[in-house]
């Protein structure tokens, strides 16, 4: 049962990020997800959410296959490396987080851009990186609210 | 590290993991955009028609709500209408009497943080006959071309994205040259290798040379919007606007190869479409 509501809650999750993407070009709005599964420490969901959030990202995308399987594996590292530091669901682990993404979404791409021989606009890049850097905790926040069991104890 | 580079290099070789990718992710954003796309035109449409009237008095509600009802009627009659034509004069394109062609409609723009590329989403894939190069027109000109397709989705490369190449030439000088999109503007387009000597002039239309074979001979691209002689170089500078105002297209047609038959519509839909020429999208 529990399983099945999991399951149910990310379908809700994934629905309602493809529908902000589809109105703010560029970004990514499945990371601040992957960052609520990240904090709840369970490994085989994170898993899965690799596979399907780069199968997404990659299949509507229009680069070669590689950069969303880079972008979510140094999420995790990040994760990794920051849940050392700070405590996991601390606003500014999630502030400096969203920072880091933000930064590493425009070197990402322009690297990607750059190995392919892909023009792209400088400021275009410039401010989806932005807009990236502040929609993560944005949708973090909801959907850590939102999420049944994370609301009054916090990430499990 | 190693493992990643193993893999990037060999999928840019083969092209596996990218048709993986296409044919899952692709699919998947489609099946769940779409119902998302729909509830979200549903609580449009009642958002605009009921919630503006909840605050009328209880006198004029049976009233307002008639007038309402009269009112969201006629809008829906007028959309419709606007649709049929835009569809009737998609298919009185020159091009498409002489090849077939299936109307898509567009479901997202630039989706994701991947799609660097000027791009936009399409509910129809390779199953419809939206195979990779298929071109992408409107009733006005030419729109791009199908750049990756999933079985019921496709990705389509716009005529303004700096990778993309056109043959064309202008209507009234007959220069030729190859069109390429540019990375500002939104509806720039550059026109490469014009001679020196071409007498194309400012206001021209451009319009597919027919070459390459995909684009049928004479859809308009774009209008000639300055024209500055090369000092340095054998070629003259042309710049041009993208004839199709890319930001508002809602609905494409998708030119199929002369002599190939058109999808064949589910029954339910081919009932529809015997009864209006709009239903062929979906």
């Amino acid at each position: 049962m529990k399983t099945l509501y999991s399951f149910a809650w990310w379908c809700a999750y994934i629905s309602g990020a493809l529908f902000v993407q589809r109105f703010i070009p560029g970004v990514d709005a499945l990371a601040p997800g992957f960052l609520i599964s990240l904090q709840e420490e369970n490994r085989r969901q994170c898993f899965w959410l690799f596979i399907l959030f780069t199968l997404i990202q990659e299949g509507t995308g229009s680069l070669l296959f590689g950069a969303a399987a880079l972008w979510y594996g140094v999420q995790m590292l990040l994760f990794r490396i920051g849940s050392v530091i700070f405590v996991k669901d601390n606003i500014i682990f999630i502030a400096l987080y969203s920072g880091c993404l933000g930064v590493y979404h425009f070197l990402l791409t322009w690297l990607m851009c750059a190995v392919q021989g892909v023009h792209m606009n400088f400021e275009t890049l410039l401010g989806e990186s932005v807009i990236q850097t502040l929609i993560i905790p944005l949708i973090w926040a909801v959907a850590h609210i939102v999420k049944p069991g994370n609301a009054a104890g916090g990430a499990q | 590290m190693f493992l990643y580079l193993g893999l990037y290099t060999w999928n840019a070789r083969t092209g596996y993991l990218d048709t993986i990718a296409e044919r899952t992710g692709l699919e998947i954003v489609s099946y769940m955009l779409s119902p998302v796309v729909w509830v979200k035109d549903r609580v449009g449409e009642w958002w605009e028609h009921y919630m503006a009237l909840v605050d009328i008095s209880k006198e004029n509600t049976r009233l307002r709500s008639e007038l309402d009802r009269a009112r969201a009627e006629a809008s829906l009659a007028v959309e419709d209408r606007m649709e049929l034509q835009r569809l009737r004069a998609l298919l009185g394109l020159e091009a498409l009497r002489k090849r077939p062609a299936f109307a898509a409609r567009v479901i997202a723009k630039r989706f994701g943080p991947q799609a660097v590329l000027k791009t936009f989403t399409i509910n129809k894939g390779f199953l419809d006959g939206a195979l990779t190069g298929t071109p992408v027109v409107t009733q006005n000109g030419v729109v791009g071309r199908v750049l990756r397709a999933s079985p019921h989705a496709a990705t389509v490369l716009m005529v303004t994205d700096p990778g993309f190449r056109l043959a064309v030439i202008s209507r009234e000088s007959r220069t030729p040259g190859i069109i390429t999109g540019s990375i500002n503007g939104q509806r720039r387009l550059e026109m490469a290798y014009v001679a020196q000597n071409a007498r194309i002039t400012v206001g021209e239309v451009l319009v597919t040379a027919g070459i390459d074979s995909s684009f049928s001979k004479g859809i308009p691209v774009g209008v000639v919007t300055q024209v500055t002689p090369g000092n340095e170089i054998l070629f003259q500078q042309v710049h041009a606007q993208a004839i199709v105002d890319l930001d508002s297209v809602e609905e494409v047609l998708l030119l199929m190869e002369e002599g190939s038959a058109p999808p064949a519509l589910p029954a339910a839909q081919a009932d529809d479409s015997a009864k209006q020429p709009a239903g062929a999208l979906r």
